[in-house]
């Protein structure tokens, strides 16, 4: 059958996996997720030197294929066959990291095992030339009876002898005896026979690249300082620089707004599209920048291998409260999304850990609340005053960070132990990043951010218009129409409820259209803003609501209110996706539903007492 | 003349040859898959600056356990 | 008052609502979940 190969790239974590990945299949990738479970699918296309089309599955990184997580449950899975969704591979691409032959070699004679065709590659061949080993690889290629193919990746050194090993019609199986049994230090005993002959180590002691930067980033004393100095650079870099494409943004959205008003007469149409579509999914997407800069900022770290030192220095911190280190870049990731942040706590080995980071996982703040926070703080604070204002993002997501220990700490008290498990963290090398890589990431999580925008927003935004809308009352007053519209009585419904938090009925429309995406907050805003008046910019929404009153003439928006709206959107779980994530990852509905009743329980007893306990200190 | 001592309790850059573990099944096998078999020289190369984890080399590559767990591993 | 944009509006909400429901129950099903299921990110 002239269909299309499928190629597994399988490898220890840490290994340039990616690297090659991005390398073979350039932009024709594909992420998506193994049914089932929340194990991130990669696949891609390439093409070998026949000009044929190739399929890549890039398997997630795994040490051996006794299966100890579910992402390594899942490489094993595929490469057995036993998946349904996936077709067992035609081929493996094992790579291998030529600095570590051996325990590289652990997971690679297991793969062997399975009698497919084998590609080994040892990548990384400069970092192995720089600590003084040399491969013979052809001496390899022979006793295994693959092709071993040296490379580096990044560098796409290599690739012609790859693509050649790829392009072979026949490509041929590997001359490896089957081991029964577990037996680990018998593995490496022929392990070692193997590459008997085929390594040459040469005598260096001298401190690697790695060393120098880790004796300086891993200090007791300047460790800590560079970090907390990169995550203060990163907030005032999204305060400071992302301003300007934010105003081209908003610019750009508000010269639409205004060639569709002359379009158009005055009509519902015509605000569905200017103050329903334009100015929710605006509102949002204008934040575009300020996620790309987090998304930029994470992944450089993770890129140059700055994050699992990162992971090193927090352990501690983490264990205390019953979380390992290797909850951190889940965490630290969900500071972007918590979606696949949840998805990234796949490689924890104790269930437990797995499930109390998943339950705090959203009390990190995401992204999306950036909109929200934003624009509350610029409600709170004057224009201008910069530094106040990181000042105060910078406390929630201090906030963030105290309840997120908090929860985990109570959390760890109150489920039951299941035995000791076993935390192991592999610091690999250092390396510079690879830009490529870090802005194809970019470019990939810009593409869901407005897919997500395109699609849901969209479709919130224009409901949520509806809601507002209609049903329309007789009066020309804006005010009273948004009063007896659908979302209006919905408001004015929980009044009493969020009155105690300093919250008026329109705030309360915001409220609870938001509890399907947090961003939504905005927009609605926007829409209703917006909708009381013919004009349409992004400023004009803030100013209108700085001007907002209560029944009594003092400001709706002041700083008590701003507070415990913040307040509450730290805690409040305010996001249909992530109740998804939760329910695929934990296979049940018990705990998405806990974590919406535990967080949004909290979130307004904490909103209450901020109010409340502020009125003591300010007006 | 060799003290058997826990890894956790080696000095700074010292190395030594690893000896047993007391760690139960699947968290034993998994260092031993990663290397850390009976006779293989590991060093102490830091402790974090909170004093935990510690970072070892190991098997040709760097790896960070925690004290808890270091406390389980012995030396020849 | 009820031109010809109140009524493409109003068509254009109860597709969208129509759209999103179905989007919503089609991911209920277990397991299937193709390659666009929602796990975007923000």
């Amino acid at each position: 059958m002239a269909d299309t190969r499928l190629f597994a790239l399988v490898g220890n974590p840490n290994t340039g996996k990616t690297t090659l990945f991005n390398a073979l299949t350039g932009l024709r990738q594909k992420v998506a997720n193994y049914p089932g479970v929340t194990v991130e699918k990669k696949e891609g296309t390439g093409r070998d030197r026949h000009g044929n089309e190739f399929r890549l599955i890039d398997l997630p990184g795994a040490y051996s294929l006794d299966a100890k997580s579910p992402d390594e449950e899942v490489t094993c899975a595929v490469l057995h066959g036993e998946r349904a969704d996936t077709p067992r591979p035609d081929a493996v691409i094992c790579l291998i990291d030529a600095s570590n032959l051996e325990r590289h070699f652990y997971l690679a004679t297991q793969v062997m095992e399975l009698g497919l065709p084998t590609i080994i590659v040892l990548n990384k061949t400069d970092e192995a030339a720089e600590r003084g080993i040399t491969i013979a690889a052809k001496k390899l290629e022979e006793r295994l009876g693959v092709p071993v193919v040296p490379m580096q990746a990044n560098a796409r050194v290599g690739m012609e002898q790859l693509q050649v090993a790829l392009s072979r019609e026949e490509p041929p199986k590997p001359k490896w005896e089957s081991m029964v049994g577990n037996d680990v230090a018998a593995r490496y005993e022929k392990i070692n026979a193997l590459l008997e002959g085929t390594v040459a180590r040469g005598d260096v002691e001298r401190l690697t690249p790695t060393d120098r930067w880790d004796r300086v980033l891993v200090h007791p004393v300047w460790g800590w300082v560079i970090l907390l100095g990169i995550l203060a650079g990163l907030f005032m870099t999204i305060f400071s620089v992302a301003t300007y494409p934010m105003d081209w943004i908003n610019a750009g959205f508000g010269w639409l707004g205004e060639q569709v008003k002359a379009s158009m007469a005055a009509g519902d149409l015509r605000s569905l599209i200017t103050e329903g579509i334009i100015g929710g999914v605006g509102g949002v997407l204008i934040f575009l920048p300020q996620i790309l800069i987090l998304f930029f900022f994470i992944g450089l770290m993770e890129n140059t291998g700055y994050l699992a030192r990162v992971s090193f220095m927090m352990d501690r911190l983490m264990s205390g409260v019953g979380l390992s280190g290797k909850a951190f870049v889940p965490l630290l990731s969900s500071y972007a999304c918590a979606i696949p942040g949840i998805m990234a706590t796949r490689t924890m080995e104790s269930a437990r850990d797995r499930l109390i980071t998943i339950l705090v996982a959203p009390i990190t703040s995401c992204s999306a609340r950036l909109p929200v926070y934003l624009m509350l703080i610029a409600l709170m604070l004057p224009i201008g005053n910069a530094t106040q204002k990181a000042l105060v993002l910078l406390g929630l997501y201090g906030l963030s960070i105290l309840g997120v220990y908090a929860f985990a700490w109570v959390f760890n008290r109150t489920l039951e132990k299941t035995g000791e498990t076993l935390m192991v963290l592999e610091l690999p090398s250092y390396q510079s990043p690879s830009w490529r890589e870090v802005l194809m990431q970019l470019l990939e999580r810009g593409k869901i951010f407005l897919r997500r925008a395109g699609t849901v927003i969209l479709g919130l935004s224009i409901l949520l218009w509806a809601l507002t809308t209609y049903p329309k009352s007789d009066s020309e007053n804006a005010s009273e129409q948004l009063a007896h519209s659908a979302a209006g009585r919905m408001g004015k419904a929980i009044e009493p409820v969020i009155a105690p938090l300093g919250y008026d009925w329109k705030m309360g429309v915001g409220l609870v259209a938001s509890f399907a995406a947090r961003e939504v907050f905005v927009s609605t805003m926007s829409i209703i803003y917006l909708g009381e008046d013919a004009t349409g910019e992004g400023n004009t929404v803030r100013e209108k609501m700085a001007k907002e009153k209560r029944a009594d003439g003092t400001p709706a928006y002041n700083v008590r209110t701003c507070l415990s709206l913040l307040v509450f959107y730290v805690f409040a779980m305010q996001c249909l996706s992530t109740v998804a994530v939760t329910r695929r990852e934990t296979n049940s509905w018990r705990w998405p539903i806990f974590q919406v009743v535990y967080l949004t329980g909290f979130a307004y007893i904490a909103a209450l007492a901020t109010y409340q306990i502020s009125g003591f200190f300010l007006t | 003349m060799n003290d058997k001592k826990a890894i956790g309790q080696l000095g700074v850059g010292e190395t030594a040859d690893l000896g047993e573990m007391s760690l139960n099944g699947s968290a034993g096998e998994r260092l031993r898959e990663m290397g850390l078999l009976p006779g293989a020289p590991i060093r102490l190369v830091r402790r974090a600056p909170l004093g935990c984890p510690l970072e070892f080399e190991v098997a040709g590559a760097r790896l960070a356990i925690r004290g808890r767990d270091a406390a389980r591993i012995f030396t020849q | 008052m009820n031109d010809w944009q109140t009524w493409t509006a109003l068509a254009v909400v109860t597709c969208t609502a129509t759209i999103m429901l179905w989007r919503i129950l089609r991911k209920r099903k277990p397991p299937g979940c193709d390659s666009d299921c929602d796990s975007s990110e923000s």
